[in-house]
């Protein structure tokens, strides 16, 4: 009785996560494309920070360009290394050209560049260094924050979020780096009086004129003499803008702590998927399995769906994004059940490994099918900070050897 | 139970009940997934009430990585009292016993007799009653395209609406009798105007084929034939364009190409142009229940909708929640059902 509805296309997508997103705006320059996806992925448990390259052995980089050079130098199976047949300097160029890709494709609202890290406060008051932030984001780096004044502001009922605690531990934090103190004060304000608050109401609250204009009253009153006003980042885009005329109308520079947890890891993934015109988004639908004849794919099938193209990119995620599934000890690609890890494994390796070009190495190379994100192995985004840098190189390089498959 | 939830929260972020009413008072499917754990402590029926805002827009299990499914009809069933209930479901529920609609009225539409037909033509209780123009709107298509179709005898409410205020014995009932009536007619295919029977049928009658209107358009007529039918003045790409209001039981009601299918029906007589991604508030017996959250969730559906002459959804209930909305708001925008829209753009001899 079950009908299955087949459609053709030229390069199928599978996931709509910053991998996912970057390959299929790439691939469509020259190609019909349809993005397939499932759910937010780990896109709510991002800062919305572009972290590039952050750490190498254990040290941390002062410059992006510098860190991947060391990095293709130190592990030739590193994905920067893949998409650049390790050649150091290929490697920066790459890179390079998918972040200019990626802030074209955001509508330039990241800044930033391969040349040097941005340090940030954090929502658990530590500090780091990442590559591209949000222009809200980067007025209040520590670098901005160094000679000024600055008020931290929380919201009552967002208990994720303290500002009381992210001063108390980024003096700790700041000490223990040999850095001199900010001077950070924390305050509170309520939304609407209520005692409990997503950041979703939040947005909504700010974008009305009156919780616009409660809210420019409440944050004047506990930030007299303050030069920059910090809140932490829970805006979806609209709000952002109101974030920005909160800081005119009272004359302070206003800025977000990044955290995740919130709407930064969605506005990202809003602005990449709004600009990826010329693709067709399906939204909802769970890809179960590829199929394969003569060790090409030839469709990627869900229940009664199948989608037939040239070529396929799969940008799945990892653990979070449900891309890989562990089961009994071992690490599984979810649509095809290849084995790519041990949870106790060799360190680091875990994930789906690939050739130069993006083909997945198991069972053998399959030609047409491009592998991105954080699906791949031998690398380790926590330790390198080097997440969502490793998903726009690779998802940039998947989409063109994607679209250049079969011409 | 809900040990895949990994707490990343996008549920609650995306859900518009908690976003525009607020979390206090509806905490969210993150909370509702949480309490399933411990189901019969006694915190869990506190939540009754904020439970009944709930209108099944399915955003929650659409955003999950996860596949967790949306806890509140399932709560729903678990704490159902019929003596605990807003006054407006309590009626839609006497309704459904007595009349075995969910609305006070006569079926506007019938035609029997037609024998093999190609498909059971199900109209559902707001298109067949409240809304009769979207359910002729319909016939019409098919008469046109060649679909032969009995309206079985005997047919009734799907159960979708009672099911979502836990009324879980009367669904039974209600399924056996639609069951029952589809039988007599011994076809295995089902076309209805209504998302929300569509994707209940879909849940509840195995072994249906069941197909809203715009998949049956899309799959099995196909918009190639619709364009040979569209009289002149309506071409494809046209100038004009149309605001789209995509309904939540269609796109999310199990077939995750539909929008895409609206979408290109749109095309057919304008260029649409989308709004924004929000639940329009009537479903899940929101709106003859706790009809403050359909009236502000249309408010805010219709806030950016004046400049267009035209707002198209494809679903006889959102088209009701909408026109009254706009009624209401005396906007000057026309909100049509999509296929109302392609009746008047198609050329009849």
């Amino acid at each position: 009785m079950d009908r299955t509805v087949i459609t053709n296309t030229e390069c199928v997508v599978i996931g709509g996560g910053t991998a996912g997103c970057m390959a299929a705006a790439t691939a469509s320059d020259t190609r019909d494309v349809t993005l397939l996806n499932k759910g937010a992925g780990a896109s709510y448990w991002s800062s919305g920070c572009i972290d590039v390259i952050g750490r190498v052995g254990g040290h941390y980089v002062e410059s992006p360009s510098e860190g991947i050079q060391m990095l293709v130098e130190a592990n030739p199976a590193h994905p920067y290394s893949v998409i650049s047949r390790s050649d150091q300097h290929a490697a920066v160029k790459v890179v390079d050209h998918a972040l200019e890709r990626f802030k074209s494709l955001t509508s330039y609202s990241y800044e930033g560049s391969l040349k040097r890290n941005v340090w940030v406060i954090t929502s658990l008051g530590t500090i780091r260094p990442t590559c591209l932030v949000p222009t809200t984001v980067l007025r209040g780096s520590i670098g901005e924050l160094r000679d000024a004044k600055t008020s931290l502001v929380g919201f009552r009922g967002f208990t994720d979020f303290d500002p009381r605690y992210v001063v108390v531990l980024l003096r700790v934090n700041m000490q223990a780096y040999g850095l001199d103190p900010l001077d950070i004060t924390a305050k509170h304000v309520t939304i609407g009086g209520k005692t409990t608050v997503q950041p979703s109401e939040i947005s909504e609250y700010i974008k009305t004129d009156d919780g616009f204009a409660r809210l420019c009253n409440d944050v004047a009153a506990l930030s007299k003499g303050c030069s920059h006003v910090g809140v932490p980042s829970v805006f979806d885009r609209e709000a952002t803008e109101r974030l920005q005329q909160l800081g005119e109308v009272l004359g302070v520079t206003t800025f977000e702590v990044p955290m995740p947890f919130s709407l930064v890891g969605h506005r990202l993934r809003e602005l990449l998927s709004s600009n990826v015109e010329r693709v067709e988004v399906v939204e909802g639908i769970r890809v179960q399995e590829l199929a394969f004849a003569d060790g090409l794919c030839t469709a990627a099938r869900a229940k009664r769906w199948a989608f037939g193209a040239n070529s396929f990119i799969l940008a799945t995620g990892g653990v979070l994004s449900g891309g890989v599934g562990i089961d009994d000890g071992h690490m599984d690609e979810r649509l095809t059940g290849w084995r790519i890890g041990k949870v106790h494994g060799v360190p680091r390796s875990a994930g789906l490994h690939v050739n130069n070009a993006l083909n997945p190495l198991l069972p053998s190379a399959v030609k047409n099918l491009f592998a991105c994100g954080s699906l791949l192995g031998n690398y380790d985004p926590v330790s390198e900070l080097s997440g969502h840098g490793v998903c726009i190189a690779t998802g940039y390089v998947a989409g063109r050897r994607a679209a250049r498959y079969g011409r | 139970m809900g040990d895949r939830c990994l707490r990343c929260n996008a549920c609650t972020l995306n859900c518009p009940i908690a976003r525009i009413i607020g979390s206090e008072v509806f905490p969210g499917p993150r909370s509702f997934n949480n309490v399933m754990r411990t189901p019969r402590s006694p915190e869990v029926a506190l939540l009754w009430e904020a439970l009944t805002l709930c209108t099944s827009c399915g955003r929650c299990e659409e955003i999950c990585p996860h596949d967790i499914e949306a806890r509140s009809v399932e709560l729903k069933k678990l704490l159902f009292d019929v003596s605990k209930m807003a006054p407006g479901h309590a009626r839609l529920l006497d309704t459904v016993e007595r009349t075995g609609f969910a609305v006070e009225g006569d079926v506007a539409v019938a035609r029997s007799g037609i024998r093999c037909p190609d498909v059971i033509f199900f109209p559902g209780c707001i298109a067949g009653i409240r809304m009769p123009d979207v359910a002729r709107a319909t016939i019409t298509l098919m008469d046109v395209f060649g679909v032969s179709f009995t309206i079985p005898e005997g047919w009734s409410c799907c159960g979708s609406t009672p099911t979502n205020l836990g009324a879980s014995d009367l669904n039974r009932q209600l399924r056996e009798r639609n069951v029952e009536a589809f039988e007599r007619v011994g076809v295995g295919v089902v076309v209805t105007p209504c998302p929300g029977c569509a994707s209940h049928l879909r849940r509840t009658c195995e072994g249906y084929d069941v197909y809203h209107i715009v998949e049956y358009l899309n799959e099995v007529v196909g918009v190639d034939a619709i364009k040979e039918h569209l009289a002149k003045g309506h071409t494809a790409g046209s100038d004009t364009t149309i605001a789209v209001h995509y309904p939540c039981h269609l796109i999310r009601g199990g077939n995750p190409l539909s929008k895409g299918y609206v979408r290109r029906l749109a095309e057919l007589v304008a260029t649409p142009v989308d709004t924004e991604d929000l639940c329009c508030g009537a479903g899940g017996g929101v709106l003859s229940g706790a009809s403050f959250v359909a009236k502000t969730l249309r408010e805010r559906k219709l806030s950016n909708v004046d400049a267009f002459e035209h707002l198209v959804t494809a679903c006889p209930f959102c088209l009701l929640n909408l026109k009254e909305g706009a009624e209401e708001l005396s906007l000057k925008v026309n909100v049509r059902d999509i296929t109302e829209v392609l009746v008047d753009a198609i050329h009849r001899p």
